[in-house]
């Protein structure tokens, strides 16, 4: 990802050099630019299958020019399920599904975010679980001869403190306004 | 390390969800003369492609923490959820690769008194199996089971394999040999490395196209006959056990395939009741299994 970004013929929308930086920095060591858009990763993704939109090396092309919207502003983004597949198969060691998550990573801080994604972030902040025990399963896992709290979070009250704590101080609950939907 | 001694992550979907597949892992596990020690306190891994998705920083900061909890014992992780495996593992590798990042996670784990060393390895239970010996499963399984399974291995088990190198990434067998070892036929099918469909915050956004990945598979157990599928991941499990009431009520379709978590398939074998595995937990009835098994 060097370079300013250029014009994309389809949408008429310039790159933005700024995206491309932004991007740089939260996809780690992957180097989309090496992408020749041979199309392997797309050939065997699932999400593609279903949803014929998301295209893994369409995105990475957009990300190789810098387009903005079309990654960010996509609900089609959120499509991948992060199976890998496309790191596994890519002839130039890509990983699409890394400049996919990053590409969200972006769009969150911005306030992208999809419907139930919110809800469950605030389950993390407050529980210290995306998916928190319930009184029912409490009861199942009693019958079980398992104590009703497992010894995680949920058992250790100071554990959560210190989950809390550090969401704060990662800016997690600011992010994704735990507190508020807590 | 002291061998044959582990540190049990629970996660979120085992314990808070699938509690039979904890109690079958501590009990398949004490069988077998290992010791799982509980990780007090630990929280969510974070889930590798929501909370990936979300922040990495967060992702690698709670990771940190869990695998500091183990640091402390001076034991090895052991998960039963290949999403667990995933966040685990990479942020171990992560940080242990990169001392930049791995000091700027301590800055903030200092905040809370905590340290990551980078001291302790991550390992997914079919892979401590698998070492355990496939011919020791098979001397000890005293209940030969003669099922028909599908084995679903998921994607976080074995890919990236450039990282995890556990298997053939497009032709395993590691799991394929498991249930073999358990008097079980490992029935092959098109889409047996497909995912689930449940990953990425996939299920918690979309719920109705992640149930498309389900369905195909479930469809293509249906025309084989298979006696259950055989999952190794508790997201996974959840996907395809509740998710078939799911497609009942979003596309009119029913299966009635039982999900096995190959915890649950090994306590089977070993001798214990299908109540102590929490077969009677499940969405999906498991007695059409039981009662091929005389169970």
């Amino acid at each position: 990802m060097k370079g300013k970004g250029l014009k994309d013929l389809f949408s008429m929308q310039e790159g933005d050099a700024r995206f491309l930086e932004e991007l740089r920095r939260e996809v780690g060591d992957q180097e989309p630019d090496v992408c020749f858009q041979c199309m392997r990763c797309t050939s065997g993704c699932d999400a593609f299958r279903f949803q014929p939109s998301y295209k893994p090396h369409q995105l990475v092309g957009f990300a190789r020019l810098g387009l903005r919207e079309r990654m960010v502003g996509s609900e089609v983004i959120w499509s991948c399920t992060t199976c890998n597949y496309c790191r596994e198969v890519c002839p130039q060691r890509v990983a699409p599904v890394e400049v996919v998550k990053a590409a969200r990573r972006v769009a969150v801080r911005e306030g992208r975010t999809v419907e139930g994604h919110r809800r469950i972030a605030g389950y993390l902040v407050q529980t210290g679980h995306l998916v928190p025990v319930s009184d029912a399963v409490r009861r199942q896992r009693e019958r079980l001869g398992l104590p009703g709290d497992p010894p995680t979070t949920h058992a250790f009250p100071r554990a959560l403190e210190e989950v809390r704590e550090l969401v704060g101080r990662t800016g997690f609950r600011k992010l994704l306004g735990g507190e508020r939907d807590g | 390390m002291v061998e044959g001694e582990y540190a049990f992550y629970l996660g979120c979907i085992t314990p808070n969800r699938y509690p039979g597949i904890e109690a079958a892992t501590r009990k398949v596990f004490s069988r077998l003369g290992v010791e799982l020690r509980d990780l007090e306190g630990a929280s969510c891994c974070p889930a590798p492609g929501v909370v990936g998705s979300f922040d990495a920083l967060t992702w690698l900061v709670l990771g940190a923490r869990n695998l500091s909890l183990a640091e402390e014992k001076g034991l090895d992780v052991l998960t039963v959820c290949s999403g667990c495996f995933e966040t685990l593992f990479e942020v171990n590798r992560l940080l242990k690769e990169d001392p930049e990042l791995r000091e700027r996670v301590n800055g903030i784990l200092a905040g809370v008194g905590r340290r990551y060393r980078g001291a302790v390895e991550v390992h997914h239970f079919t892979k401590v199996l698998h070492d355990y010996g496939v011919e020791e499963l098979r001397r000890r399984a005293v209940r030969p089971l003669g099922l028909r399974v599908a084995v679903h291995y998921g994607c976080h088990l074995l890919r990236p394999s450039e990282k995890k190198g556990l298997d053939d990434p497009l032709a395993p067998r590691m799991v394929d040999e498991l249930v073999e070892a358990l008097g079980c036929e490992s029935v092959d099918y098109p889409s047996r490395l497909m995912c689930c469909g449940a990953g990425g915050g996939v299920r918690s956004a979309f719920l109705k196209y992640s149930l498309e990945f389900t369905r195909k598979k479930l469809r293509e157990l249906r025309e084989r006959g298979v006696d259950c599928l055989v999952d190794v991941c508790s997201f996974c499990h959840l996907q395809f056990d509740r998710g078939q009431k799911e497609i009942e009520e979003l596309f009119g379709e029913t299966f009635g395939m039982p999900v096995v978590h190959y915890s649950q398939l090994l306590g089977l074998a070993l001798g214990l009741a299908p109540p102590e595995l929490g077969f009677d937990l499940h969405a999906v009835s498991c007695d059409p299994l039981l009662r091929k098994l005389g169970l």
